[in-house]
């Protein structure tokens, strides 16, 4: 009832307030949104799943991406003007983060003593064991930088020049992770079916 | 001819991401609504903060007893007496302020 006479300038001031700094800036509200929001939507999901892979955990890989959006609307705006491959900078923008993170997490680990893992959830658990446990367990064996190079050329489907790109490595270094990488789990494999 | 582990872990990788989907995800949050929010935020919890004010305030303060009248200004002293000489308020001597009027 009482939402059905609310007055005209609250709905104003209440769609101005919710619009966002986009709608500030003269744009009525049925231009189309921002190029940053529909990348948003866009790449939201595949790089979460990238981050996952990475990091191996679902809150931590959202916090990553909320945050590379965000240091992007900052850095480029929400046009994303001056960004010449968004797509690409989003992707090094998230390895980047999780290599962060993942060093965070270790120099932590190293400073604190051992706690249990916390038990996963059923649907996690269902989950991985779909995505091969050995596999997984195998892929925590890599350093950091192995593992994007792993992720980056066995999920993403990425060149070895893209790779080398996104991680602003040589082309070389790639290979040579990669081989690196490989054999490490190719180890790891054989040790866990003899 | 493809190497059995390059293939293990490309499955093992996809079927990990393909496990995360949309609904997993927290509600989406554009980068461009997010100051919004803030400031949305923030004056619902102002809202919510002079409301508690309000209430408290309605709840502490006694009412006035309506029996009681209230008290009237003090006694004053009659002040025609110290302006006969008309020259000015005298040292030591109450003034009374200047009111217009019949």
């Amino acid at each position: 009832m009482i939402l059905a006479i609310r007055p005209s300038w609250l709905q104003l001031l209440l769609r101005s307030v919710t619009s966002g700094a986009h709608a500030s800036r003269g744009g009525s509200s049925r231009e189309a949104p921002p190029a940053i929001n529909e990348l948003y939507h866009v790449r939201r999901l595949g790089l979460v799943r990238l981050a996952v892979l990475m990091v191996d955990d679902l809150p931590t890989a959202e916090d990553i991406v909320q945050d590379v959006f965000a240091a992007l609307y900052r850095r480029h705006g929400a046009d994303l003007r001056g960004v010449t491959d968004p797509h690409a900078y989003l992707t090094t923008a998230v390895m980047n983060a999780c290599r962060s993170a993942l060093r965070r997490r270790r120099t932590a680990r190293a400073y604190l003593p051992p706690k249990p893992l916390p038990a996963l959830a059923a649907e996690d658990e269902a989950l991985r064991t779909e995505a091969d446990p050995e596999v997984l367990a195998a892929l925590t064996r890599l350093t950091v930088r192995q593992r994007q190079v792993v992720v980056l050329r066995y999920y993403a489907e990425l060149s070895e020049e893209e790779i080398a790109d996104a991680l602003r490595v040589s082309r070389g270094t790639v290979k040579s992770t990669a081989s690196r990488a490989l054999t490490i789990l190719r180890d790891a494999l054989s040790e866990a079916r003899p | 001819m493809t190497d059995p582990v390059e293939d293990r872990v490309r499955a093992a990788l996809g079927a990990r991401a393909a496990g995360i989907t949309l609904d997993d995800l927290r509600p989406s949050s554009p980068p461009t609504l997010r100051p919004a929010r803030r400031v949305l935020t923030l004056a619902i919890r102002a809202l919510v903060i002079a409301t508690a004010l309000v209430l408290v305030a309605i709840v502490l303060i006694p009412d006035r007893d309506p029996a009681v009248e209230p008290a009237g200004p003090g006694p004053s002293q009659d002040c025609t007496s110290f302006v006969t000489t008309g020259i000015g308020p005298t040292l030591g001597m109450p003034q009374c302020p200047y009111t217009e009027g019949p």
